[in-house]
């Protein structure tokens, strides 16, 4: 499981990945992120990010198909929203196959 | 399966918000904090009315009242007292007049400033209750707060 990531923008406002211990600093607004659903063809799972503006140029994207397990990805999910979007890295998303990307995430798998 | 939460950062708590106004470069011995908003006042030593003006909050209609205060004294000639009404159940606000916003060291960049600081003192002392260690990082004009998995 990947750490807890809170990011606190330039002017003081707040975005992590929703849960129930999140700090009371003020009013939230939540939005969907993600869904994770079996796939179509019966082969595992998928991982889509949802349209919301704070997925930047990977809005609406498959980043994950056939993963084995829901766990695994539930697992993928989180690191690809922290390790990637809320890092804005990889502005010039269409350069970059999304299969090298995952291999950054999870190197040795 | 996850959802963004985006939390819009309001000064809820004096102490924290005194941690993060010393943070942004104010002497601790500068910063007054009252358990009762108290009076604060121009360059010439009367009531400022910015609350009464923007939004005719009744409350505030002989004057804006504060928690946290740094005096004009402090802060060298032609500046007011700049203030911070911080309420747990209300909206919280800041006090601080226009000239000083765009002109002065205390503008808004600076409050941007306090906020971030305040969301991070804020959040550091939530986990801390809660057992956990959080492990801050900065990146550009970001600070990434890692909080350890248990």
């Amino acid at each position: 499981m990947s750490d807890k990531l809170i990011t606190v923008q330039e002017n003081g406002d707040v975005l992590a990945l929703y849960d129930d211990n999140l700090p009371a600093l003020g009013k939230q607004i939540i939005n969907r992120a993600s869904h994770v659903e079996p796939s179509p063809d019966g082969n595992g799972w998928n991982v889509t990010l949802s349209n919301h503006a704070a997925n930047g140029p990977w809005k609406g994207q498959v980043i994950g198909r056939n993963i084995r397990t829901r766990r695994e990805a539930l697992d993928l999910e989180v690191k690809f929203i922290q390790d990637i979007i809320m890092h804005d890295r990889i502005q010039d998303h269409e350069s970059v196959q999304i299969g090298e990307l995952l291999r950054q995430i999870f190197p040795g798998e | 399966m996850s959802h963004f939460s985006e939390i819009k950062t309001e000064f809820k708590d004096q102490d924290s918000l005194i941690d993060a106004l010393v943070v942004a470069g104010v002497p601790r011995d500068w910063i007054e904090k009252h358990l009762e908003p108290q009076q604060i006042c121009d360059y010439k030593g009367n009531p400022t009315k910015y609350r009464w003006q923007d939004t005719q909050d009744k409350r505030f209609k002989s004057g804006d009242k504060a928690h946290v205060i740094i005096r004009r004294s402090h802060l060298g000639s032609g500046h007011n007292d700049l203030g911070f009404y911080v309420s747990k159940t209300d909206e919280s606000f800041a006090l601080i007049c226009d000239w000083a916003r765009q002109k002065s060291g205390y503008n808004d960049k600076w409050l941007s400033k306090v906020r971030q600081q305040y969301a991070v003192c804020e959040t550091e002392k939530h986990y801390a209750r809660l057992g956990k260690k959080v492990h801050k990082v900065q990146e550009g004009g970001k600070i990434h707060l890692y909080i350890k998995a248990a």
